[in-house]
């Protein structure tokens, strides 16, 4: 039996495109690559 | 290629000319996020967006500048009805390719006037319907969400939590097809999945009731102690079993009823009808008592009632007899004596008090004087024309009124009729009468001699009437 509350809980509410630049600003672009850079960075 | 470190072109060294970087690591994660990016693309070709978009973020992780990745993920957030992830994939997607992206064709189409406030409309109601559901306000959450399914009908997450609604309230069958248009959208959504599972939980759990209770239905039960133990029922054909002898078996089944019902049943029922027919027999006797003993008691008080009446009919109350009597008086007085009579005749003598009865008597006399003066005259008429049989009434009424009347003739010349008329032993009766009343007269010893020889000698008509009228010419 599925617990309501807690399935509401996984629900969020769907951002206005006017928060599109918060959006963007709030996502973690770093990638493998940028990772490996740091990784030859510090090894040198 | 370029080295990932320093950015000249090194074309296929593995190793970087310049900075030293070993550039295989670079290629090994290239090729892990275009491997990601086919998942993801095979994925949105079956329409897995959920799995596409998990595909598409994993080979981001590896190598943000894989644009064909982002712009794809950018199309699986807008299929979803994610606009704005779908906006922010694209615009950073431009970011890092300005030219030559085919993004710019999906923000065109997005940029057009009106369509970013139609997104932002549903966006907005979306978040008003879960807000609803938040505050239990679960009617108005539903509407909402049909609202926006209605307008915008690829917002997954409105189907889901739309089905959640109707699973809390049992709609099962409304869930259902909630979650199957969410499915067309996105196929193995794991949120669209688990909901409709526990729709398929509910349906499953729905027939084994049903079958339980239909096999309670049709099956037999035999109550033992607590516990009930099902028989199972053979059908017509086992029971005929094919040899004949079922048949002869119900043959004789049959027959054994009809005895039954015959000795045992029948005797019974027609015992009960003669009881019942003996209870309405005495029953309805007692009701005829009843009525008799009622019919008698109402006629005896008829009787009464009519005996109660007589006193006042026919002959007038107190005031009337008392009238009837002054009338009666006054025809006397006028020498009316019909009049007197018809009047005394209606008068009560009982309601008089005695000085009216007095009168009553007084007049009543006279009346009775006057008739039987009449009337003797008539009978002795009668008598001297020798109609004794017409004599003889009148005489009768003469005598009961006086025996001594006239001198004793009437009382003599009734003896004479009926010796006339040989009635002898009337004749000697009023003979004897006759010389009891009259000892001493000459008539009288006559009278006694022939009370005591009637029938021995027989004197004529004509001596006998000679004789008497004689003596009365003499006394």
């Amino acid at each position: 039996m599925l617990d309501f509350e807690e399935e509401l809980k996984k629900f969020k509410p769907i951002p206005d495109t006017s928060e599109v630049a918060g959006a963007i600003y709030d996502r973690d672009l770093t990638d493998m690559v940028d990772i490996l850079k740091e990784m030859v960075k510090e090894k040198r | 290629m370029n080295c990932y470190y320093c950015g000249v072109d090194i074309g296929d060294e593995q190793q970087c000319p310049y900075c030293g970087a070993d550039q295989r690591i670079y290629w090994k994660i290239l090729h892990a996020s275009a491997q990601a990016y086919n998942e993801g693309l095979q994925r949105a070709q079956v329409r897995d967006l959920s799995g596409a978009a998990v595909s598409l973020h994993r080979s981001l992780r590896m190598n943000k500048y894989n644009t064909q990745a982002r712009n794809l993920l950018g199309l699986v957030y807008f299929e979803m009805g994610q606009t704005t992830l779908a906006l922010r994939e694209w615009v950073v997607s431009k970011n890092f390719q300005p030219d030559d992206n085919p993004v710019d064709r999906y923000l065109t189409s997005v940029q057009k006037p009106g369509i970013l406030n139609r997104l932002d409309s549903i966006a907005q109601k979306y978040n008003q319907a879960l807000a609803y559901c938040r505050q239990d306000s679960r009617d108005l959450a539903r509407i909402q969400l049909k609202r926006i399914i209605g307008s915008h009908p690829k917002l997954v997450e409105a189907y889901q939590l739309l089905a959640l609604l109707l699973i809390q309230d049992g709609k099962y069958e409304e869930a259902r097809r909630a979650l199957v248009s969410a499915a067309k959208i996105d196929s193995k959504n794991p949120i669209t999945m688990a909901y409709m599972e526990e729709v398929r939980a509910s349906y499953t759990a729905k027939k084994k009731s049903r079958r339980r209770r239909r096999a309670r239905k049709d099956e037999p039960e035999m109550a033992v102690g607590a516990e009930a133990v099902v028989a199972p029922q053979p059908g017509i054909l086992e029971v005929l079993d094919g040899s004949g002898s079922g048949i002869v078996n119900i043959l004789l089944g049959a027959g054994l009823g009809i005895l039954v019902a015959m000795f045992l049943i029948v005797p019974t029922m027609r015992q009960n009808e003669n009881n019942d027919a003996q209870n309405a027999l005495v029953s309805a006797n007692k009701e005829a008592a009843t009525s008799a003993n009622n019919i008698a008691s109402l006629e005896k008080q008829v009787e009464a009632l009519n005996k109660e009446l007589d006193k006042y009919t026919g002959q007038g109350d107190l005031k009337t007899s008392y009238e009837k009597l002054l009338e009666a008086q006054k025809a006397m007085d006028e020498g009316d004596s019909e009049k007197a009579v018809a009047a005394i005749g209606t008068v009560n003598e009982t309601l008089l008090s005695a000085n009216g009865k007095a009168v009553y008597e007084s007049i009543n006399g006279t009346i009775q004087e006057e008739a039987a003066k009449d009337t003797y005259a008539e009978g002795s008429s009668a008598f001297r024309s020798r109609k004794y049989e017409e004599a003889i009434p009148l005489l009768l009424q003469v005598v009961e009124f006086d025996p001594e009347y006239s001198d004793g003739y009437a009382l003599y010349y009734l003896a004479q009729s009926y010796e006339n008329t040989e009635d002898t032993k009337s004749a000697a009766k009023y003979y004897a009468q006759f010389a009891e009343l009259f000892p001493n007269t000459s008539r009288g010893r006559v009278a006694k001699s022939k009370a005591e020889s009637m029938g021995e000698s027989d004197p004529g008509d004509e001596e006998t009437v000679e004789a008497v009228e004689n003596e009365q010419m003499a006394d």
